[in-house]
């Protein structure tokens, strides 16, 4: 392969690792015995100029046309533009996320560490991003796993943490070996590791091998359970209230953002098929419609009935995933455009929701009860009304970006097949359960709303907000406002 | 004056009042008081500009190609009438809330969202964007009634947000059909207009789109979010739901459903009929059992709305245009009734229990004429802008072949049950000695009306009286959109 | 003969695993980690059978080896005694072996269809090497990340309060 390319097609993450180095270093060498709270300041500031490094080298990249479309070793390193911005995307929500991190914890003398595996995890997150190779998207996840691992357990102090952490990671365990297994009988009947070419053997076979069936609802498994798909979703409730909410937001959004490429890359044998109705997509559209109608009806009921506002983020999320599977059910191009531009969306206003809750909660050490934030409109009333838009973008309230996204999902799900006999809207039903749904998702999430902006006296006393942290807060406002306003450029770009 | 300016003042007007400093209410109600009457003024001018038919002030651009949605606005004869009530409508509420001190700046802040939002239905020309001002109008409407609401307002305002959400589910689900249906890879109305339905399609749609509008428009059995949410509603707000956010579902109905679904229409339509009836007698023998002043209001203007329905449903170009006047009327003399009840008699009465009031004619004489006169109009009197509806209605209704004989007749029984309790109620509110104990209602004169309030209600009613006794100022404008609409409806098979 | 080894060393493998998971007749740590000793040592068996004999000799030094010993280290060191029975409620019990089972049967199912292998002559340590090197270079190189974020995560949750 190409070494001079292969170096400059990871330049980003290259940047990214001399940074993460730096931190560690910094911290170790430079700044031992110093006070935390200054650590922090360093080494936080050492991370985002790293990821701001990365960041501007992807874009510096992304200007040259031979880097924008580049394939190396078999599907191991693959940059087009639509995962070049995943990438992009992903370092960007780790931006945010080491500006949540809470500088003066009182449980952790580990500082360095921290930024450590946020930017380790990033990497893996780019790594799945860029990559259309079993062999590399499982070691890429694994690299992004063992960092949410970690970084779920950072609060040791807290019986509640750890007990979430190893739960986090027990399942995780589990549905990696899931995934293992469905990749190595995916390689065994088809002897391919890159995906395109797994897909066109499988459309070589005269009829489905069994074998070939068991292997995909084994990776289905896997998948699922870092989207957080019902019934492999009992982790996430545990680990989104009890992990720092910082990690949280990263779990939420970045670790979505690269299972949500995974997922596709291993559903290509759907997208690819020569007509919607090959025995393949069947199989894979029936499983995932089943998928997506347990999720939405878990995720959202189960969201009614939480009082922790992080529980309740966390079941909006596998409510999410179920809607993000109703636009996948069509394979059709258009549905994944639809999926890719919904789980952006989502990840933006998620991170926006969690980062409201992050600085509020954490700064006062409470474990974000919704009641908690009663009266927010009167103590900051800027918070809460950022926090009305990440809200109202995650219950898809138009003009905002989770609206689009929500729209183009159904709107994919509702493409008529290619042959004509199976009939207008094969989903229909699908779709009609995911919009009564999305009316109970109103439900919840005014409830929360109801506590930031309608009720009286405020419980909190109001937070101090630093300015970089208000940066990233408008910037992803702005960016849930604009690609609602004007969504066609990012559809143009995933396109 | 183009007529995308009363959309943008809406949003700018809520941009302005929500970065004021919450502390400067009188300011912040100025400011209110210039973008609502900005808007009313464009409003106005658009009206005099329009030649009478045709779509004027269009204007198309594209937005999302892939989803077939394009920012095409313009307004014809049947949005008119529509924009002008919205504008009268959110002049008259900042003029009736002048007092409000709590939180002004929010207040206005969503209260310009919502009168945007409607603006935004009357002038959307593409489906896709309609359905975006619909529901902009959605999620405003829950923080006035829950933060500046009065009895059960955090049920009220959940139960008819999730009401007015499901129906704009059933209208998204009933948009897809119609998209996918006509295969023509476009949300425009105009080119909607003009694609080829297939009549199975249409039964199935029409039902969808019908149905999920008309939960806003108060159809029974759908109607209960109303009389919960206006009743609980802070005075500006019951205004603008009454006046004008119930009129939106009727507007989707008439334009989406009936315009695009000729066959699904009158096939739908004697059950339509039907239930809007139902919705006449229901509210208004519903309206004479009750005892709070408001839900008097509230279960009027479900019966009113009942005319509207009844107008759709005829399906014929008199019975339209009754029931486009009768969203006009409504609009109006809704907004003053609740105007009255929940600003100008309570705030001096402090009650709004009927058997509390005590002689009140004596007492405040001319809020309690003011009363009786919007009464009268609510009434369908000779002269107001209600008469002038109804009769077109029932003119339309006793023409039409999907509405049996039977059920005008019903009508008419409605109307006079809106004369028994209109009265009723006067008299108890007004002539009666007080009847229950232990009231509020202290004893002596009343200060007289505001300033402000002399204004809103000068504004209502005088606009009522106009196109009371002038209807064709507003019919003329509107025949042409509707002959379209009916024509279509003619000559569908 | 070859069938025969491969059976006997599948059995062995499967049974050992089995009783590192649930044992009836001990519950003492130490008898688990020698089962897992021992369901390393058949599946280097079966590396042998598939010719690969550096993965085999690699599994017994790494796994039944060095991270045995670690295992064991860790075991003794920190005192583990005899685990507390675990009540499983008969919900979960019943849900957990419907899902194995489903499962199983699904799995044997599809495996008794499945076409036999051809056998690949790769497995010397040259072949695996170059590999390694040029074909999965990449994977390589993030593997070596990988090992990074154990060295750190093992750093920053070992050592509490290191002040």
């Amino acid at each position: 392969m190409d070494g001079h390319l292969m170096l400059n097609a990871l330049l980003p993450d290259l940047v990214v690792v001399a940074g993460l180095f730096l931190c560690l270093g910094a911290d170790y060498i430079l700044l031992r015995g110093r006070d935390v709270a200054e650590r922090h300041r360093l080494i936080s500031r050492i991370a985002s100029w790293t990821l701001i490094c990365g960041l501007l080298a992807g874009l510096l990249g992304s200007r040259d046309p031979q880097l924008l479309q580049l394939q190396i070793g078999d599907g191991q390193l693959v940059i087009t533009p639509v995962r070049l911005l995943f990438k992009l995307t992903a370092f960007l929500l780790a931006l945010v996320v080491v500006e949540l991190i809470p500088t003066r914890p009182a449980t952790s003398g580990h500082v360095s560490e921290q930024y450590a595996l946020l930017l380790l995890s990033a990497l893996g997150v780019g790594f799945l991003a860029t990559s259309h190779h079993l062999l590399v998207s499982f070691v890429a996840l694994e690299l992004l796993s063992l960092c949410l691992y970690a970084l779920t357990a950072l609060d040791m102090g807290r019986r509640a943490g750890a007990e979430a952490a190893l739960k986090y990671f027990a399942i995780g365990g589990l549905s990696s070996a899931f995934l293992l297994v469905g990749i190595s009988y995916l390689y065994g009947v088809t002897g391919q590791l890159n995906l395109g070419k797994v897909s066109a053997y499988i459309h070589t076979l005269q009829h489905l091998p069994p074998l070939l069936g068991v292997a995909f609802l084994f990776l289905l498994v896997g998948v699922g359970f870092k989207l957080a798909i019902v019934p492999f979703h009992l982790w996430a409730p545990d680990v989104y209230q009890n992990a720092p909410t910082a990690v949280a937001a990263w779990i939420a959004t970045g670790s979505k953002l690269g299972s949500t490429v995974l997922l596709l890359g291993l559903m290509l044998p759907g997208f690819d098929a020569p007509n919607a109705y090959s025995p393949v997509s069947r199989l894979l559209s029936s499983g995932l419609a089943v998928l997506a109608l347990i999720s939405m009806l878990v995720g959202n009921l189960g969201a009614m009935r939480q009082g922790n506002l992080k529980r309740l983020l966390a079941y909006g999320g596998v409510a999410s995933a179920g809607y993000l599977l109703v636009g996948m059910v069509a394979f059709s191009d258009a549905s994944r455009v639809a999926v890719l531009f919904y789980v952006l969306t989502y990840a933006l206003a998620s991170m926006g929701a969690f980062a409201v809750v992050a600085l509020v909660s954490d700064q006062l050490g409470r474990d974000a009860e919704i009641d908690d934030f009663r009266g927010c409109w009167k103590s900051m009333p800027g918070i809460a009304a950022l926090f009305l838009i990440f809200v109202l973008s995650l219950a898809s309230i138009p003009p905002l970006s989770g609206f689009i996204g929500k729209f183009g999902l159904f709107f994919a799900a509702l493409q008529p097949p290619p042959v004509p006999e199976e009939g207008f809207g094969g989903w229909s039903w699908l779709v009609a359960v995911a919009l009564i749904m999305s009316v109970v998702g109103l439900y919840y999430y005014l409830k929360v709303l109801r506590a930031f902006l309608v009720t009286g006296e405020p419980a909190l006393p109001p937070v101090r907000v630093g300015t970089n942290a208000w940066v990233v807060l408008v910037m992803l406002a702005v960016l849930v406002v604009a690609l609602g306003l004007w969504p066609e450029p990012l559809l143009e770009w995933l396109r | 004056m183009h007529a995308l300016l009363t959309l943008i003042l809406s949003f700018a007007g809520a941009l302005a009042c929500g970065l004021m400093p919450a502390g400067r209410a009188r300011q912040i109600r100025w400011v209110a008081l210039a973008f609502a009457s900005l808007g009313l003024l464009t409003a106005l001018h658009c009206a005099l500009r329009y030649g009478g038919s045709g779509v004027a002030d269009e204007v198309d651009w594209p937005w999302i190609p892939s989803l077939g949605a394009r920012l095409a606005f313009g307004y014809d004869g049947i949005s008119l009438p529509l924009l002008l009530v919205t504008g009268l409508v959110a002049v008259c509420g900042v003029l009736f809330t002048w007092e409000l001190k709590e939180r002004a700046n929010e207040f206005y802040a969503y209260y310009f969202a919502l009168v945007g939002g409607v603006y935004g239905v009357f002038l959307s020309r593409d489906l896709f964007l309609l359905f975006v001002f619909y529901e902009i109008a959605v999620v405003p409407k829950y923080f006035l009634i829950a933060i500046w609401g009065g009895t059960r307002k955090d049920y009220a305002a959940m139960k008819l947000v999730l009401y007015s959400f499901a129906g704009s589910a059933l209208v998204l689900l009933g948009l897809l059909g119609l998209y996918f249906g006509a295969n023509a890879s476009t949300f425009t109305l105009q080119e909607l207009s003009q694609a080829s339905l297939s009549a199975p399609l249409q039964y199935v749609v029409f039902p969808l789109l019908f149905v999920g509008f008309a939960v806003l428009a108060g159809m029974w059995p759908f109607h209960t979010w109303a009389p919960t949410g206006h009743v609980a509603a802070p005075t500006a707000a019951s205004m603008l739901l009454a006046g004008v956010v119930m009129k939106l579902g009727a507007y989707g109905c008439l334009r989406v459903a009936i315009g695009l679904l000729p066959l699904g229409a009158k096939v739908w339509a004697p059950w339509v009929a039907a239930l809007a009836v139902v919705n006449i007698v229901y509210g208004a023998l519903v309206a004479l059992r009750q005892t709070d002043f408001k839900f008097v209001i509230g279960y009027s203007s479900v019966s009113h709305m009942g005319f509207v329905l009844l107008g759709l449903a005829t399906l014929t170009q008199t019975g339209l245009t009754g029931a486009v006047l009768q969203m006009f009327s409504h609009g109006v003399i809704g907004a003053l009734l609740f105007a009255l009840v929940g600003a100008v008699i309570y705030s001096r009465t402090h009650t709004r229990q009927l058997e509390e009031f005590h002689l009140l004619i004596a007492r405040m004489p001319v809020i309690a004429w003011v009363f009786i006169l919007a009464g009268l109009a609510s009434m369908g009197l000779p002269g107001f802008s209600g008469f002038a509806a109804e009769l077109h209605v029932l003119m339309g209704a006793w023409q039409s072949p999907w509405v049996s004989a039977g059920l005008v007749v019903l009508a008419g029984a409605g109307v006079v049950a809106t004369f028994g309790y209109t009265l009723v109620k006067i008299h108890e509110a007004f002539f009666r000695p007080r009847v229950a104990s232990g009231s509020s209602d202290k004893e002596g004169l009343y200060e007289p009306m505001t300033a402000a309030e002399i204004a809103g209600c000068a504004l209502l009613l005088g606009s009522s009286l106009l196109v009371g006794l002038f209807p064709s100022l507003l019919t003329d404008k509107m025949q042409a959109s509707l002959k379209l609409i009916v024509d279509r409806l003619n000559e569908a098979r | 003969m070859h069938a025969t080894l491969f059976y006997l060393f599948a059995a062995l493998a499967l049974m050992s695993g089995l009783l590192v998971a649930f044992n009836p007749f001990s519950r003492n740590p130490v008898t688990r980690a020698m089962f897992l000793v021992l369901a390393m040592i058949a599946l280097s068996g079966l590396f042998v059978l598939l010719h690969a004999y550096f993965l085999a000799a690699i599994q017994v030094l790494v796994y039944a080896g060095a991270v045995m010993v670690l295992f064991l280290f860790v075991i003794m060191l920190m005192d583990l005694r005899e685990s507390e029975r675990r009540r499983v409620g008969a919900f979960a019990a019943v849900l957990g072996l419907a899902a194995v089972s489903g499962l199983g049967a699904l799995l044997f199912g599809a495996l008794r269809q499945a076409p036999a292998g051809t056998e690949a002559a790769v497995g010397s340590t040259r072949d695996l090497g170059r590999l390694l090197f040029t074909q999965h270079l990449f994977p390589f190189e993030i593997v070596s990340v990988l090992l990074l974020v154990a060295m750190v995560g093992v750093i920053m949750l070992s050592q509490r309060e290191a002040e």
